[in-house]
């Protein structure tokens, strides 16, 4: 499902002597089973433009088209509850959100609002949860007694029990290890890639941004900056720096190098085995026959 | 001089339970930079928690700058040489502005105020503060918070900052503020670190690493001889980023760029 | 943002006379002036009472707006009590009747006085609190109840626990504005829909608050520990308050005013 902005506009605290525009006439198109990371500063406007695509948040102007849906300043809040079942959003730190004495009950509290049949989605839940890197055994067990990493799982299943045609996705691994981290990244990868579904994720870590997304949108003081496939995107190394913004790991060490060591990569795009036979060729020996 | 030292210090809540850490033993220097890395669960802030008698061990002994955890009075004294950051930002504000925040510590700990007064332009300085000594902690990012919470452990002037996952809930700029911050700490001030964390980079900025797995100190050794036992890591399942993919590709190699990776990796470049 | 117009701390700073009195002067004097209040009892004294309102609210050089602003919530309270007094109360001369419904001139003196008497409750209340901050009111306070330590009051304990929930009230609004956001895109309806619906959305922000309220009173208090509090003990103070002459002269007027007024009244 694709999602479109044209033109929006958004303020908070309007009328009073905090009014700040957190959206300046944005235009932008989210592509339909594509990954899409927003990137940007805290404050730049990201989660303020996520927001409005299940209608958190509505357009002071401008208007949003999700699908054959749209939401303009005018739409009323009770056309929203279909959108929010087919828009998922998982907050930062989603395992606050969890309430219920049990995983399962918590995990359908979702579906039950959207008015799912109650039976079927309860004989969904073991593969949803095999889905996330956990077994049914959890299904009983109370969301609070779980680990962090665990939690967080939980969370993110709970949203996925909607089944949405879009997911929305605000630091999905923020605060976790680095297995965690690399365990959630994956997930959400196979999750993609077998539903072919819209994800619309937005980060601080550009190494989960590069490994997942297609498309980078890049927000400074509630506007659209930058925005281009990622490999074309983290290349701009100083455009981004610009915009106080890091560049993945692969890209920022192989700048690096080029100018530490003279070398010239064909791009900093390598993986690490390509980058090291590269930089042990010389200038002298690359290119020639 | 030595300022830290565990001697086969073992803990856990209580007698029925498992051992949370077991046998660990210890030895830090003044002025050193030492990294506790290591998966959830495996004891890490744990340890920190001992170090500066937040917990004390049932087996064994911590000594902290001369003192003993065990005794009511040497913890008092700990207290103040050995200050904490924890890794909320948000939940270890107490007081409604920054300024009243950095007199927390030396108000508990009956500082006059003439004192208080000096000492927190003094810190307000070191830690970069200054500048919102008197905003009120929900207007503040992340890493002016943490800043902030370095700032009210400094004022009592510690020998020692532990840092229990302290910039894991910051953005990438936040997190490069605490760790300039840390840096000049260590670096001007010889105030000895002890950081846990998970993030490789940040591990890699210290003089020495330690490892624990489910409660015990599997390594602990220099940073600079780690870099040449990637593979360990590897073993432990931690994945190493790109960069120190890189070098250990080059090590294999006997490459002599490795060696520039690894400056760039010990300089915090990829921060 | 559907918390913006809850002003936390209504205090605005400034430098009228108000702003600059000690803030244990300004609570003795307005719990003066509320026993003042609860002892007038006739046209006379009401009056007196809204003239030294106003003498009040000219020292706070404060805009009018925001008293009015404090106001608007005990209002529909105000106007609750109106009517009852003017309605059930038996006493004076009939005024009119309409059915069942008589109103008696007493009922309608008493009416107006209540309602009188909880304005200018709000109104000083309001002056205390635009012209004083948060702190310098937990502060104070901490100072008028330390006599009453003997007593077993915990004066300290009270105080900081004021002065950490002021703190945290930003914080507990903005997580609640977040959990009702992350449960409203899981379909909960906080604002329509059946009353179960709404029943189960509730728990869907309350357990989630209470859970997060009591991690964080928990890591809160080993901070605290870490940073070596233990009780009010041999605490020192970096905050300080100054006791003026003026602040005595301030509370001598209002206590000579308001046995003037209480005798005078008639």
């Amino acid at each position: 499902m694709k999602v479109v902005f044209e033109r929006v506009s958004h303020s908070y605290m309007t009328k009073t002597p905090f009014e700040k525009q957190a959206l300046k006439k944005v235009s932008t198109v989210f592509e339909g089973g594509k990954v899409t990371a927003v990137i940007g500063q805290t404050g730049s406007g990201k989660s303020t433009l996520v927001q409005h695509i299940n209608g958190l948040l509505r357009p002071a102007a401008g208007k949003i088209i999700i699908g054959n849906r749209e939401i303009t300043p005018k739409t009323k809040s009770k056309t929203l509850k279909e959108l929010r079942q087919q828009v998922g959003m998982v907050f930062q730190y989603p395992e606050h959100q969890l309430f219920e004495e049990t995983v399962e009950k918590d995990l359908l509290f979702g579906p039950r609002n959207a008015g799912f049949p109650e039976a079927e989605t309860k004989r969904k839940l073991p593969e949803l949860l095999k889905r996330v890197g956990l077994n049914d055994t959890f299904l009983s067990r109370s969301p609070f007694e779980l680990s962090g990493g665990q939690m967080r799982r939980v969370a993110l299943a709970g949203i996925l029990a909607m089944d949405p045609e879009v997911l929305i996705l605000d630091e999905p691994t923020a605060g976790l290890d680095p297995q965690g981290k690399k365990e959630i990244v994956t997930l959400l990868k196979v999750w993609q890639q077998q539903t072919k579904r819209t994800m619309i994720l937005i980060t601080h870590n550009m190494e989960e941004a590069a490994e997942l997304a297609d498309d980078i949108r890049v927000m400074e003081a509630g506007e659209i900056v930058l925005e281009g496939i990622t490999e074309d995107i983290f290349t701009r190394d100083k455009e981004l720096s610009a915009l106080n913004l890091d560049v993945p790991d692969r890209v920022k060490i192989l700048k690096f190098l080029s100018t530490a060591v003279s070398v010239t990569f064909t791009n900093c795009f390598l993986p690490a085995e390509r980058a090291a036979d590269e930089l042990e060729a010389t200038p002298k020996q690359r290119g020639l026959p | 001089m030595r300022i830290v030292s565990l001697e086969d210090v073992s803990f856990r809540y209580n007698e029925m339970d498992q051992w949370i850490l077991q046998e660990i033993n210890v030895a830090i220097q003044q002025a050193e930079w030492v990294s506790v890395l290591g998966p959830n669960g495996s004891g890490k802030s744990t340890l920190a928690r001992l170090l500066n008698g937040l917990l004390l061990p049932e087996k064994g002994t911590v000594w902290v700058d001369g003192n003993i955890t065990s005794s009511e009075e040497g913890r008092q004294i700990i207290r103040r040489s050995a200050g904490m950051v924890f890794q909320n930002p948000d939940h270890q504000f107490v007081a409604p502005t920054v300024r009243d925040d950095l007199a927390f510590g030396m108000e508990n700990a009956g500082i006059d105020r003439e004192t208080m007064i000096a000492r927190i332009n003094q810190v307000a300085w070191q830690t970069g503060v200054e500048s919102f000594l008197d905003a009120e902690p929900h207007r503040l990012s992340g890493g002016q918070k943490q800043r902030a919470a370095i700032a009210g452990a400094l004022v009592l002037q510690p020998k020692l900052l532990l840092l229990d996952e302290a910039t894991s809930m910051l953005d990438p700029n936040g997190r490069k503020e605490v760790l300039a911050t840390v840096q000049g700490l260590n670096r001007e001030e010889g105030i000895t670190i002890v950081s846990i964390t998970h993030d490789l980079r940040e591990a890699f900025l210290a003089d020495r690493i330690l490892y624990l797995e489910k409660g015990k100190l599997i390594q602990d050794i220099p940073a600079d001889q780690l870099l040449h036992q990637l593979s360990w890591l590897e073993e432990k399942d931690v994945p190493l980023p790109y960069e120190f993919a890189l070098l250990e590709i080059l090590r294999s190699r006997d490459s002599k760029h490795a060696t520039v990776v690894e400056k760039y990796i010990r300089k915090g470049l990829a921060l | 943002m559907m918390f913006k117009h809850i002003i936390i701390g209504q205090y605005l700073p400034g430098q009228s006379f108000l702003h600059r009195m000690d803030a244990r002067a300004k609570l003795a004097a307005v719990f003066l002036l509320i026993i003042v209040l609860f002892l007038v009892h006739t046209w006379k004294g009401y009056g007196l009472a809204v003239i030294g309102a106003c003498g009040l609210f000219f020292l706070a050089g404060v805009p009018f707006r925001y008293i009015r602003k404090g106001m608007y919530p005990i209002l529909i309270f105000v106007v609750f009590s109106f009517l009852l007094h003017a309605f059930f109360t038996q006493e004076g001369d009939i005024l009119v009747s309409v059915g069942v419904l008589t109103i008696y001139t007493g009922g309608l003196e008493k009416g107006v006085f209540i309602s009188l008497r909880l304005l200018l409750l709000v109104f000083v209340t309001s002056l205390l609190t635009l012209t004083t901050s948060p702190v310098d009111l937990t502060d104070a306070l901490e100072r008028i109840l330390t006599p009453l330590k003997r007593l077993g009051v915990p004066a300290h304990e009270i105080a900081l626990m004021m002065s950490i929930a002021i703190r945290f009230i930003p914080t507990l609004l903005q997580e609640t504005e977040k959990i009702i956001k992350a449960q409203t895109a899981r379909g909960a309806d906080f604002g329509k829909g059946s009353l179960t619906a709404r029943a189960q959305a509730f728990v869907s922000l309350l357990v989630p608050l209470f859970v997060r309220a009591f991690k964080r009173a928990e890591d809160l208090a080993i901070a605290m520990e870490a940073r070596g509090y233990d009780g009010g003990r041999g605490r020192t103070k970096f905050r300080q308050l100054t006791w003026q002459a003026k602040d005595s002269a301030a509370c001598i007027v209002i206590v000579i005013f308001g046995i003037a007024m209480v005798i005078f009244q008639g």
